[in-house]
């Protein structure tokens, strides 16, 4: 069995125990770490494999969903989307939404977050406030905003005008649609990530917090010097998943709200890829244009591992 | 002239001012959306589109629940997405834990490897997955069935992430010594470092049953009769041209409603105080 | 360690809570599944008895003719009231048919063709499928995925169907799907609206020129009040089924006689979408907007929209206003003309219960049954024998909105719907936008469309 006195020398291997599988599995560490993943392995192999290879695959053949016949041909899909200025307008609208919607919901998940941890009273009743978008579906959102946002008839343009500044187009607005579309998906966003650092904030010992009060650092001190770089795993969690809800999750919203309008201002390439897909029945094409998407996720998120992943260790 | 220093007192509320004010704005903007939905679906049908925008309905017309209850399915879509929602939060919760620990915490062969094939399969649009998945639920005949729902969305793999993630954070000293006194590891798991994480397992819990509750692309083409509807795919079957919108908003309020009362139920979970480390002494 | 023991408490109480929920929802499930699912379509309050005085919707009717027992699903697209019109009308066909029971599902617009997509992919399409527009039933006839009704009646594409339908739906001798509805472009006009303004409520814009005039004077830019409302969102709706109307009117056409080419970016439809920039941007009649049919409806609901061009679907809601609605034909240009709009249910290969599908369609044929689903629906019959029904001429008469669609039928055509239909309309949707939104000129939005258009239906 392994002692205390292992525990240091196993934190200093990379994950690989020398000797390969056999030798890992009469490892006790590697006996529950297969055991435990066993259920997701499982999983994965029924639901995930099949789907992601038969995708994939579909991605170098011309298929109608309707029909029963598949030809194959090779690249031509994705030289198509590198040469169509739809798909490559996507991928900068893509580019533009994620980056504001990452940057506003970690900023302000993080800000709320803090603000709620430092026990003030009514912090019950705030954070189920801001947990409350959560609650209503991404369609329900979308079309109360867009009531809201109506350029003409909603609400707010409503009290904007009687405040007397001007009244911007919001959706139906070229220069505004992205905008109100980062904003509105933003907005649903802090809610779910506000939880999430409220529960790493929860995580770090208070102890260290209160030993390094003690030693005289001022409370921005304590927030920069302990408690940001202790939130680092869960800041990562923030932006991977975040970065991926951004691209995939985000299509009911921006579906239902500019249909990725006006003038293509909004369309991003999971919306493309919808059209493509169940509009047109050029499904191959479909998939062609969601495994660069997922090309562009996975390489974004495997430099997030390698900026922000390093394990701290006590 | 010197400068004005505050006490420590003052400093204290002036800060505490500015969170307040802070937080009060926030909410505005947050509670805005959510308040129109209410306030419309309580409006008759030719309040909705008016000229000017009304906040609130003339007379709250509270007839519009029972109605959107009698005339679509709405409890048996609320049932359905209940329990298909609590079955996957749990499937996904334990399925979470189990793994978010072995790759947080465990060494083993191909553990880092094995954890971004997971990620990659969160990164792949579900509109291409979506037929593949079809052929598979079809296969074993469970189309129209509430096995076709969960089963497919038995485990979610960015739980497994956020589990990870939280079982990173923890010194391994206390496990250690546990093992020293002779616990297994399983023990040590669910004794020890477990209820250690319960933010990020309330956390887990919320956001698996949200996103359950919320899904519509695989209820979607999962669904064939009225009867086995989620809420969502309900709500979503009442919009077109002549739709009345009190009572969609009036089901999407419903909607709200069991969300709401599960973030009732876990928030105390983020209480502060509830995690400790006792390392010291 | 206090505060870890009382973690841990709260910790086994969470456990026990959700293993009790999920308990409980597994039961639940388990119930549910048992529990008789003839409750099919539950008919709203007040079900109508069948002419024969029979309940309607018997559930578990034992099956009179042999081997004619089945359950039908049918995927219907319109929600609203129109749904519980067409569950009485499936009450009716088993009230008249025993031991046929049609269980609706609606699927809204959105929807459907990624579920029909998923459905047909996967070899579980639905029995009966109410199908708008020819996009989706052409798709299917290409696919070969919906059988050929002179199968089951051989003289079926001989009847008097609308031509434009005939040549949809007819290859040779066969005849893939049965057209249950259609309708046409007309304009709405707001007759409040045009009284305040000084116009005659009973004179509707009969040309393009009358129409700008009538608008302007309604339009009033402070009050938010706009004279006409065109479709600008970058769909296909947009295009194939409003701007094509003007298209047509200017003397254009959309394709090349033999469907290789556009021809949408001719002077008659540079002209046509100058009409359209010039409604937002010269006369000011019409907001800058994203306008699909759905708003439509819904700006037109608040009483401050002039004129708006709609399918008679709309006809119900017209009647339910809080102000006066009028409806007239499409004002014409050098021509006139509006677009056909349809609806059809084909019967699907995979389908398992084809015969009792087919029972269905056929009894859908009969002439009562015909005007009994359109008229409820709002929409027209598809073909003009059934048009001269008492039934049909007693429904006109209560709504008289109807009639100007009614004349404008027999001149309506239908937009292209060969291969790549679905993706040039989109261009050309994207066109009119570019072009409302000043970012190109009419010419050169048409001429980008055209050539998109021309390589897509290369392919």
């Amino acid at each position: 069995m392994l002692g205390r006195s292992d525990v240091p020398a196993l934190a200093a291997a990379t994950g690989r125990s020398s000797g390969g599988l056999l030798a890992a599995v009469r490892n006790e560490q590697a006996r529950y770490g297969y055991l435990f993943i066993l259920p997701t392995l499982f999983y994965f192999f029924v639901f995930i494999a099949f789907p992601l290879l038969f995708s994939f695959y579909l991605s170098f053949h011309s298929w109608n969903p309707l029909s029963d016949q598949r030809t194959f041909i090779g690249l031509d899909n994705y030289a198509e989307l590198l040469r169509s200025e739809s798909f490559l307008g996507s991928v900068v609208n893509t580019l533009t939404f994620t980056a504001g919607v990452i940057a506003l919901t970690v900023v302000f998940s993080l800000l709320l977050a803090t603000a709620l941890n430092q026990g003030l009273r009514g912090t019950g009743f705030f954070r189920g406030v801001f947990y409350s978008p959560i609650v209503t579906s991404f369609v329900a959102t979308g079309l109360v905003w867009l009531w809201l946002l109506d350029p003409g008839y909603g609400a707010v343009n409503y009290a904007i005008g009687l405040v007397g500044l001007p009244r911007p187009g919001w959706a139906s607005d070229p220069a505004w649609s992205m905008p109100t579309v980062v904003l509105t998906f933003a907005w649903r966003e802090v809610g779910y990530f506000t939880i999430v650092y409220l529960a790493g904030l929860q995580g770090i010992p208070e102890s260290l917090k209160e030993a390094a009060r003690i030693d005289g650092a001022t409370p921005w001190q304590v927030f920069r010097r302990i408690t940001f770089p202790l939130l680092m795993p869960t800041t990562l969690f923030v932006i991977v998943l975040g970065l991926i809800r951004a691209t995939q999750i985000s299509f009911g919203l921006i579906y239902v709200m500019t249909g990725g309008g006006p003038v293509g201002t909004t369309n991003v390439m999971v919306l493309y890829l919808y059209q493509q897909a169940f509009q047109f029945f050029r499904m191959g094409y479909a998939s062609a244009v969601a495994y660069v998407l997922f090309a562009f996720i996975f390489v974004a998120t495997l430099i997030q591992f390698r900026v922000l992943g390093r394990r701290t260790d006590f | 002239m010197g400068a004005v220093t505050l006490t420590r007192r003052q400093r204290r509320i002036a800060w505490q001012a500015l969170l307040y004010a802070l937080l009060i704005v926030a909410s505005l903007v947050v509670l805005l959306p959510y308040i129109w939905m209410v306030s419309t679906s309580l409006k008759s049908s030719n309040e909705i589109f008016t000229p000017v925008p009304q906040l609130l309905p003339r007379n709250p017309r509270w007839q519009n629940y029972a109605d959107v209850l009698r005339t679509y399915q709405v409890g048996q879509w609320l049932l359905n997405s209940f329990i298909v929602s609590s079955i996957e939060a749990v499937g996904v919760v334990f399925t979470s834990i189990l793994a978010g620990y072995a790759f947080g915490r465990l060494r083993f062969w191909g553990r880092d490897a094995i954890f971004f094939i997971y990620l990659g399969a969160m990164m792949v649009p579900a509109q291409v997955t979506v037929i593949p998945t079809f052929l598979i639920v079809r296969w074993l005949g469970w189309i129209d069935t509430y096995e076709g729902l969960i089963v497919p969305k038995l485990c979610a793999f960015f739980g497994v992430f956020l589990m990870r993630q939280f079982f990173l954070n923890f010194p391994s000293e206390l496990e250690d010594a546990a093992f020293i006194d002779g616990s297994s590891r399983w023990r040590a798991l669910w004794q020890i470092v477990l209820p250690l994480t319960t933010p990020a397992l309330a956390a887990l819990a919320i956001f698996s049953f949200t996103a359950a509750w919320n899904d519509f692309l695989w209820p979607l083409v999962v669904v064939n009769s009225e009867e086995m509807k989620t809420i969502q795919l309900g709500l979503a079957s009442m919009k077109g041209e002549l739709s009345d919108w009190s009572l969609i908003m009036a089901g999407a309020t419903l909607s709200a409603v069991p969300l709401t009362v599960l973030y009732l139920l876990l928030q105390q979970y983020f209480v502060r105080g509830v995690v400790t480390t006792g390392l010291k002494g | 360690m206090a505060e870890g023991t009382i973690s841990r408490r709260f910790d086994r109480r969470i456990f026990l809570a959700a293993s009790g929920g999920a308990l409980a929802a597994l039961m639940a499930a388990g119930c549910q599944q048992q529990a008789p699912t003839g409750e099919a379509s539950k008919p709203a309050a007040g079900a109508p008895k069948a002419a024969d005085g029979k309940p309607a919707a018997e559930q578990k009717a034992p099956a009179q003719a042999a081997g004619k027992a089945a359950t039908l699903q049918m995927w219907f697209d319109i929600p609203g009231p129109q749904v519980e019109h067409v569950k009485k009308v499936n009450e009716k066909f088993s009230a008249e048919n025993p031991g046929i029971e049609v269980r609706t599902t609606v699927v809204s617009i959105a929807e459907m063709s990624t579920k029909l997509a998923t459905a047909v992919a996967g070899g579980a399409p639905p029995d009966l499928a109410y199908l708008g527009g020819p996009t989706l039933v052409t798709n299917l006839m290409a696919a070969g995925k919906v059988e050929s009704l002179t199968k089951y009646q051989k003289d079926i594409a001989t009847l008097d169907w609308l031509d434009p339908i005939k040549k949809l739906l007819a290859r040779g001798d066969d005849f893939y799907a049965m057209p249950v509805n259609s309708g046409v472009l007309g304009l709405y006009y707001n007759a409040d609206l045009y009284t305040a303004a000084g116009l005659a409520p009973d004179k509707p814009p009969t040309t393009w020129d009358e129409l700008i005039k009538n608008a302007k004077a309604i339009a009033n830019a402070d009050q938010q009040v706009w004279g006409h409302y065109i479709g600008t969102k970058p769909i296909a709706w947009s295009a194939d089924q409003v701007w094509i109307a003007y298209l047509w009117q200017a003397g254009g056409a959309w394709l090349s006689p033999d469907e290789k080419q556009a021809a949408f970016n001719s002077e008659a439809g540079v002209e046509a979408l100058k009409f359209y920039v010039d409604l937002v941007h010269e006369h000011k009649v019409t907001p800058l907007k994203a306008i699909d049919n759905i708003v439509s409806g819904n700006d037109f609901e608040t009483g401050k929209i002039g004129h708006m061009q709609l399918y008679p679907i709309w006809v119900l809601r017209a009647e339910a206003m809080s102000f006066s609605v009028r409806t007239a034909p499409m004002p014409k240009h050098k021509t006139s003309a509006a677009p056909l709009g349809m609806g059809t249910i084909p019967i699907f290969t995979d389908s398992k219960n084809k015969d009792a599908a087919w029972a269905y369609l056929s009894w859908l044929m009969k002439p009562e049954n015909a005007v009994f689903w359109v008229s409820g629906l709002g929409n027209l019959p598809t073909r003009p024998s059934i048009r001269d029904t008492q039934a049909w001429k007693d429904h006109v008469v209560a709504h008289p909105l109807m009639q100007p669609f009614i004349d404008a039928q027999p001149q309506a055509q239908l937009a292209y719907f060969g291969k790549g239909a679905q993706e040039v309309s989109t261009e050309v949707g994207q066109a009119i936008e570019s072009a409302v939104f000043q970012r190109k000129s009419p010419k050169q939005a048409l001429d980008d469309a055209a050539k998109a258009a021309d390589a897509i239906l290369a392919r």
